[in-house]
């Protein structure tokens, strides 16, 4: 097959429509082109430097993902899909340092100032599409491609796919995430204790890097201070553009709907998240916390692990994937409603429920 | 090579000017139709427009050289000229990119697809009439009303035409009709070329890149990529880039450049200025750079060419000039 063919043959298949979150087929179509994408994307030609921006009044990187007058797609992309656009650059070997789709950080591909932000060869922070590490496929993600209604949502129905969440241009949020998804009225900001132009990111402190972690759930939950360093503030307010239900901790007479599940329309109840753990009063059920953990927290005031830091969406969550493996009473039955199937491991960054141990210490 | 040295201008004014004749034509001796002297009507254009020998608009260096003809303030003397040179800029700076002429090539973008166009062997009045029409005395550069066969008449106006030297300076802010400054190195006041062009430069390029002026096909074509036969999607053009509403992809732009755009109410820089091709590409030719990704992969180029694509910037300084904020 000539390389161009084996491109576009990439790219076409990438975004498959029609599939619905809850068929368990979405898995096999999605797994079987990603896989012939990682395959056929190795004839893509390897771009030495981010894309992304910020760009020079004088920058060549414009037809990295334009063209002008031969585009494919309105926004004037030469590919009729823009997640095969991204992943002709963020898969193994490609263009990029980070390899969303097999979960790895493969330094010497990306931007050179930004090759140390990440260990190379290790887990990326946000997991992996397709496996973690490069070997485990993961368990649960976020099913670029498929189209579904996300869980705590309020029924607006999404074909998730990369630019859903991340703008190609330069923006001041974390990880380039959009400032306006699932149609947001109004910008929300994302803040990270960066961004770093080189290297002296270590000043940070330690060991941290930006775009990697040890593998959680092989028990290496050691190093705090390495994740917390990454977040700061509003990651949970931009996680609900989607998962609306989800930032509050519901109990209210106005908060009670059909989840699906075997309970019926009822109230319902939910984990706290933008929350301190440290000597914080849960307002619900009046109980007194002085928690620890070395999962990652937003830290706030960007002074390291203090007892100001608090849990967000991805202290127990990976945005991409995992490969978080639920077994025993961690599988979901019947009373999972319109969660995933019970083996699904929700993006969660260690088996089972070990991270609720992680705080908890139950 | 001969040369002709005119007191007067030979594409207009023969009252004043019953010599002119002579310029171009034998009546009895000729070499080519139309009773030219020579053979190849491009070198005929070239023996003014070359080198100083005969008109202010040396074209093959890209440099105004005044003296040459009565308008001499329409330039800035040794400038570069608005629509670059063919061999150099500035008399200096070697062409990276052009219209090639006396080359049998296929128009990019031109009909029925990127490849399969009808030939056309560029020569200099191929878009340029030498004779002023008498019926569309406003038509900008003296270019064809009918380029490239089309069959309905292509308007190209502009801010002009002016009967001195003096009169175009009230357009302002030193604004001349033939130079400009280096874009790459000097992005100027947008009041000066913005007050060139007027209305129809789209359509009319449009006579030989015809899918140029539209946003998206009817159906889908192979443009020589690796893509093959797909819907194909284009940038605007003949559009406002300031408080306007995409009608393809949605987008609110409220942008601003440095770059020419047309300016249909000819009243000055205003919002409702347009970008053309012009706005992006010089017409002759240009010693823009493009490197490392600009020049884009042979795979995904498809028939394009290799090089600047007569931009007006180096990489893509114009499209960062609109599209600052990204």
């Amino acid at each position: 097959m000539k390389a161009g063919a084996k491109y576009l043959a990439n790219i076409m298949k990438v975004e498959p429509e029609g599939m619905t979150l809850r068929f368990a087929f979405a898995y096999l179509a999605l797994a079987a082109a990603m896989a012939l994408a990682m395959v056929l994307f190795l004839s893509h030609p390897v771009y030495g430097y981010s894309p992304h921006g910020p760009f020079s009044s004088d920058t060549d990187k414009c037809t990295s993902c334009h063209r002008l007058h031969l585009a494919n797609t309105e926004k004037l992309l030469p590919v009729s899909s823009t997640t095969g656009l991204c992943v002709s650059c963020h898969s193994k070997g490609q263009g990029a340092d980070t390899a969303v789709m097999e979960g790895v950080y493969i330094e010497g591909l990306g931007p050179a100032a930004a090759h140390t932000w990440g260990a190379s060869g290790a887990l990326l922070l946000g997991g992996g599409f397709q496996y973690i590490d490069n070997t485990q496929a993961v368990t649960g993600s976020h099913q670029i491609g498929a189209t579904g209604t996300p869980y705590g949502g309020n029924g607006a129905v999404y074909t998730l796919g990369c630019q859903d969440c991340h703008t190609p241009h330069y923006n001041n949020n974390y990880r380039l995430l959009r400032q306006r998804p699932g149609g947001a009225a109004s910008d929300l900001a994302v803040a990270y204790n960066g961004p770093w132009t080189d290297a002296t990111q270590t000043v940070q402190g330690g060991t941290y890097k930006a775009y990697t972690i040890a593998d959680f759930s092989a028990g290496n939950l050691n190093s705090e201070q390495e994740y917390t360093r990454n977040y700061q503030a509003g990651l949970g307010e931009w996680c609900a553009q989607c998962h609306q239900k989800y930032m509050t901790r519901g109990w209210s007479s106005t908060d009670v709907y059909n989840a699906g599940d075997i309970y019926g329309s009822t109230a319902r109840y939910r984990h706290a998240v933008n929350k301190v753990i440290t000597g914080s009063t849960d307002e619900v059920n009046g109980a007194s916390y002085n928690l620890y953990t070395d999962l990652p927290l937003e830290d706030v005031t960007g002074n390291g692990r203090t007892a100001d830091d608090r849990l967000t969406c991805l202290t127990c969550h990976a945005a991409h994937g995992t490969a978080a493996k639920m077994e025993g009473s961690s599988v979901l039955g019947p009373d999972r409603g319109s969660l995933p199937t019970g083996a699904d491991g929700l993006s969660l960054r260690t088996d089972g429920r070990k991270l609720c141990g992680e705080c908890h210490n139950f | 090579m001969g040369s002709v040295a005119l007191a007067g201008n030979p594409h207009d004014d023969f009252a004043a000017n019953p010599d002119a004749c002579a310029a171009c034509h034998r009546v009895h001796t000729a070499t080519a139709g139309n009773l030219i002297k020579d053979p190849s009507g491009t070198a005929l254009c070239q023996t003014c427009h070359w080198s100083g020998v005969g008109a202010d608009t040396d074209v093959m260096n890209g440099k105004y050289v005044a003296g040459g003809e009565p308008d001499h303030q329409w330039g800035d003397p040794n400038m570069n000229l608005l629509g670059g040179g063919f061999n150099y800029i500035q008399n200096v700076s070697t062409t990276t990119s052009k219209h090639t002429m006396d080359t049998p090539l296929v128009p990019f973008g031109a009909e029925p697809n990127q490849s399969g166009g009808a030939t056309v062997t560029l020569k200099c009045v191929s878009c340029h009439t030498p004779h002023m029409d008498k019926g569309h005395l406003g038509q900008y550069r003296l270019l064809r009303v009918r380029p490239n066969g089309v069959t309905s008449d292509k308007i190209v106006t502009w801010n002009g035409p002016w009967a001195n030297e003096t009169e175009q300076t009230y357009q302002a802010n030193g604004y001349r009709a033939y130079t400009d400054r280096d874009f790459d190195s000097n992005v100027p006041d947008i009041q000066r070329y913005t007050n060139n062009y007027k209305a129809g430069q789209d359509q009319w390029c449009a006579a030989c890149h015809s899918r140029y002026t539209t946003r998206q096909d009817t159906g889908t074509y192979d443009a020589g990529d690796i893509f093959g036969n797909v819907m194909r999607y284009r940038h605007n053009t003949d559009s406002m880039i300031t408080g306007v509403i995409d009608p393809v992809n949605g987008l609110h732009y409220d942008l601003t450049t440095d770059l020419p755009l047309n300016r249909p109410s000819g009243l000055g820089s205003d919002i409702d200025n347009t970008m053309s091709c012009l706005t992006c590409h010089r017409v002759h030719g240009t010693d823009a750079v493009m490197s490392t990704q600009a020049a884009m992969d042979a795979l995904e180029r498809g028939q394009l060419p290799v090089g600047s694509t007569l931009l007006r910037r180096s990489q893509r300084g114009v499209c960062t000039n609109c599209h600052a904020n990204i």
